[in-house]
């Protein structure tokens, strides 16, 4: 989404707000369930279907789910240990069978709409290397609005359901409400059901602090969006199509000016939605939390993009660790290796496929695999080398708790990320393995002082503003960190602080935002995925 | 008692409300003002600035006023038509222009011109874009006129103090009125090239027809008359389009000259007269389709023959001197 | 308890865990060393520990993690 359809967006989302302010508070998730549709059905028409298809085997199937789980329970009570023991078996099994049904099936949506294309491309050129002439047909596949972020949604309800955390949702419309709902619809959060359902059917009345505490953060989003990303995409869009033209320096430069982009644009659209789904009252999944001020990848990870990293976590990582195979893997790892490795070797088996996953989440590329691998070794080197560097800090008496260490692997860790977001932009895995091939190999440092950095479409004056745009975000960024959150602060502050700085947000906004006849509209990256 | 504290405090609420949004005004007009651009050339800010031309022409000087996208300002001569005629007339084109900005553009020429023909170029009103971008553009077009601080906020770049303190002070002129000038050749063979769009429509977009109403409707309560023409382009040509024009312009009784529906009208030259192979003409093909518009005005609107001023006659005397030493400069360096 | 704090010993060397009661949130215990934690617990205890145990709660103390694997025990 660009900027434009994101006014639409707060357009369309102050009326519901307001048709919500009006109507009963017993009735009023019924206002945000048919918002939520109309909006989705005016966005993407007859896709509406996948959406409904998705809904309707989620729920039958945690339905069912939690049917047998029921009879199990009233049958147990009955029963000896042995046959308690056997009959849970039996409807471990069932419910595997259902719960696995539907979750192949949503999967199967999402995988052949995504990967469909990039497959066929692939066996056709597996069959051309051996001179065949069969190509295997490519279809026009447009990827529903949301469906990369509201699949997850279903299917975490499918297992948390199957696995007895909470009782399956009786009412078909609330659980379409939480599939639906619209802030979500564009680049998630994924949201949990049992966090985000009671919020959504708790008719909210109207507070002071949610509404202008709302209103801020989209100013803020804005405030990212137009004034930071927008802003620096034309010299990461110059120099990442013809990186052969500057040199390492500006190579550099630019990958650090993507990471800038990417962070302001997704984490501003987050802010927005969250900021909207605030002034209803309601609490969307945190996204981010200051992920720059990381110390380890795995940090990072921890902290960027959340609510994806902690899905795969909950709901591909412990289910393929904790499973029979992984367990009886480890038992057989314990007997071969030494400790430490026998209980690492599991693990990483399981990391390996949370970041594979990841990796293609994003898209059907070979460099989103590369993406999600890059990560995943850079996580398995730093768990392996851990007793090294434990080892390490204990003979020199190094402090690995104190300022300057904390600083250094800042720094380190800012370096891996940013490399990991040149891959994620360059235009295939080649381009990137070129670019960073150059990036390491020349040097010019005239291009910056001669000042050819500032004819890319990102002018002097383009980066004095984002050069201030980016201290006011790290002043509050840093704040947040040691636990004041300005925002909120703010919101819940007198008029002499609240006023100053939403009128001084706006004017931002619209002075030092880059939109308008000079500028092209600027796609959201992570509406894409 | 409780319902009278509720409603003071409604009203409390209301003023407060109020008071943030006149604090925001002023501030939105004092942006307005520092970002305004100082004079209409390019370097200041204006976005296309040959359609916004006419400032600086003499006051009331242009009679006839052409409105349009890229066909308007490649297939309009208003020098060509003052040589021959001794007419006064002025292009507004800009490339892919909403109905929402020529709608405005007209609005602006009124500052100091009173054209009595305004001639709207027909291509405007089925724009190459979606439905949503032509939805998305026409709301932004609007609010961009209406508040020209979002169309001029990035000229924050370059104010000067100076600036602040002078008030805008337009100078720069447009010698060719608005047109530009191509004698570039790029045949266009109809019979080979008919790359004829698939066209669907039945209606105009509602959001082009809500300005083109206004545009005419303002024109006429102008005293002016309008008058669409759509400037020859066989490589776009859609029966589908003429129908659809000439429905609207017989419902309000607008003459229509559609130079593909007839093409005795203008005998454009295919091979000689387009500057990109059929998608726009070049000054020949301009030449012929001026001269035969300057030709329908004068018969059918009497517009005068403003020869007889001797200062005008000077001024457009010297641009066509110009415009012509341009055009065989560009004849002997071709691009 | 002496047991539990040698696992954890194995696990993440170079940590005093003793007193510690934010093992998960400060970052001490991730998902990597949980799991590593759990193939151990399992083993050693003979439990089985699903992943709606895996919660920051039953991990944030050695505590805490006794007493995870004494409910899980019965």
């Amino acid at each position: 989404m660009t900027y434009t359809s994101y006014l639409f967006f707060f357009g369309f989302a102050v009326i519901v707000f307001m048709v919500y302010s009006l109507v009963p508070v017993k009735r009023r998730w019924i206002v945000l369930l048919v918002g939520s549709c109309l909006f989705y059905a005016v966005n993407s028409g007859f896709s509406i279907i996948y959406l409904a298809v998705t809904t309707l085997t989620s729920f039958f199937c945690a339905q069912k789910l939690t049917r047998i789980q029921d009879d199990f329970k009233a049958a147990k009570k009955e029963l000896s240990k042995e046959e308690k023991k056997k009959l849970k078996d039996k409807v471990t099994k069932k419910k595997k069978l259902f719960a696995g049904a539907a979750i192949v099936f949503n999967l199967g949506i999402l995988a052949f709409l995504k990967y469909y294309n990039f497959f066929a491309e692939q066996v056709t050129n597996v069959f051309g290397l051996f001179h065949l002439d069969f190509e295997m047909p490519l279809v026009r596949l447009l990827l529903p609005l949301g469906i990369s972020y509201y699949t997850l949604q279903a299917i975490g309800y499918i297992v948390d359901t199957y696995r007895g955390k909470y009782k399956a949702e009786k009412n078909f419309a609330k659980l379409a409400l939480f599939l639906s709902f619209f802030p979500q619809m564009t680049e998630g959060p994924i949201g949990r059901y049992d966090a985000l359902m009671p919020q959504l059917y708790k008719g909210h009345t109207y507070s002071n602090e949610n509404f202008t505490g709302g209103i801020i953060l989209v100013l803020w989003g804005f405030f990212k969006k137009l004034v930071i990303s927008d802003r620096i995409s034309y010299i990461v869009g110059v120099v990442f199509s013809d990186y052969n033209d500057y040199s390492g320096l500006l190579i550099a430069i630019s990958a650090i000016c993507y990471t800038i982009q990417l962070y302001t644009d997704f984490s501003g659209c987050i802010d927005i939605m969250t900021g909207i789904s605030k002034m209803f009252g309601i609490e969307l999944a945190v996204n981010f939390r200051q992920p720059f001020f990381s110390r380890s990848v795995a940090e990072f990870w921890r902290r960027w993009h959340i609510t994806l990293g902690t899905w795969f976590k909950d709901y591909v990582f412990y289910s393929v660790s904790l499973s029979e195979p992984f367990m009886k893997l480890s038992k057989t790892a314990a007997k071969h290796f030494n400790k430490f490795f026998a209980s690492v070797i599991p693990s990483a088996v399981a990391l390996f496929v949370v970041w594979f996953c990841t990796g293609i989440w994003h898209g059907a590329s070979y460099k989103y695999v590369a993406y999600g691998l890059y990560y995943f070794l850079i996580i398995l080197i730093g768990t392996l080398l851990e007793p090294v560097f434990a080892w390490l800090s204990e003979k020199t008496k190094a402090n690995r708790k104190g300022k300057l260490w904390g600083t250094i692997a800042m720094l380190r860790t800012l370096v891996l990320v940013v490399i990991g977001m040149m891959m994620f932009r360059a235009d295939s895995l080649m381009d990137f393995f070129r670019m960073f091939l150059r990036m390491i190999t020349t040097f010019d440092f005239n291009e910056v002082s001669g000042g050819l950095v500032f004819t890319l479409g990102t002018d002097k004056h383009d980066f004095f503003i984002i050069a201030v745009g980016l201290i006011i975000m790290f002043v509050v960024d840093i704040l947040k960190e040691r636990g004041t959150d300005v925002l909120s602060k703010v919101a819940a502050g007198k008029i002499y602080i609240k006023w100053p700085v939403m009128i001084g947000l706006i004017m931002m906004i619209v002075v030092f935002g880059a939109y308008g006849k000079n500028y092209g509209a600027v796609d959201n990256i992570y509406a894409q995925f | 008692m409780d319902k009278k504290i509720k409603g003071g405090k409604l009203i409390k609420s209301f003023l407060r409300g109020l008071c943030f949004f006149l604090i925001l005004a002023i501030l939105f007009a004092v942006a307005n003002y520092l970002t305004l651009p100082r004079n209409n050339t390019k370097k200041n800010g204006i976005y296309n600035e040959n359609a916004w031309g006419f400032y600086t022409e003499a006051d009331n000087s242009i009679d006839t006023l052409i409105i349009g996208n890229s066909d308007a300002y490649s297939a309009f001569s208003p020098l060509e038509m003052w040589h021959e005629y001794g007419i006064t007339s002025y292009v507004s084109g800009q490339g892919n222009v909403m109905m929402a900005e020529a709608y405005y553009v007209y609005l602006e020429a009124l500052k100091n011109q009173n054209p009595k023909v305004v001639i709207i170029e027909t291509d405007a009103i089925f724009p190459d874009f979606s439905d949503d971008e032509v939805a998305i553009n026409t709301i932004s077009d609007s609010i961009y006129n209406m508040f020209p601080l979002f169309k001029y906020h990035d000229r924050w770049k370059y104010v000067t103090f100076d600036d602040i303190l002078n008030p805008p002070n337009y100078t720069w002129r447009s010698y060719s009125k608005g047109q530009y000038i191509s004698t570039k050749i790029a045949a266009y063979v109809p019979e080979k090239n008919k790359s004829k769009e698939n066209f669907d429509k039945t209606e105009i977009d509602p959001f082009i027809l809500f300005y083109l109403d206004m545009l005419v409707n303002t024109v006429r309560s102008n005293n002016a008359e309008v008058l669409f023409v759509r400037t020859p382009c066989d490589k776009y040509y859609v029966q589908g389009k003429h129908d659809i024009i000439q429905k609207y312009a017989d419902a309000k009784n607008i003459p229509f000259i559609d130079m593909d529906y007839d093409t005795s009208l203008a005998k454009i030259d295919w091979k000689k007269d387009t500057r990109d192979r059929g998608t726009h003409l070049n000054v020949d093909g301009a030449k012929k389709v001026s001269l035969y518009i300057a030709k329908y005005l004068i018969d059918n609107y009497h517009v005068p023959d403003r020869s007889g001023d001797p200062e005008l006659k000077k001024a457009w005397e010297e641009d066509y001197k110009s415009y012509q030493k341009r055009v065989d400069y560009l004849r002997k360096h071709p691009e | 308890m002496d047991e539990i704090l040698e696992i954890l010993g194995e696990v993440k060397p170079g940590v005093n865990f003793e007193g510690e009661t934010d093992l998960v949130e400060s970052g001490i215990l991730d998902s990597m060393t949980i799991i590593q934690l759990v193939a151990r617990l399992t083993d050693e205890f003979d439990i089985e520990i699903t992943p709606l145990d895996l919660v920051p709660e039953n991990f944030n103390s050695v505590e805490a993690i006794k007493a995870l694997v004494d409910r899980l025990a019965d």
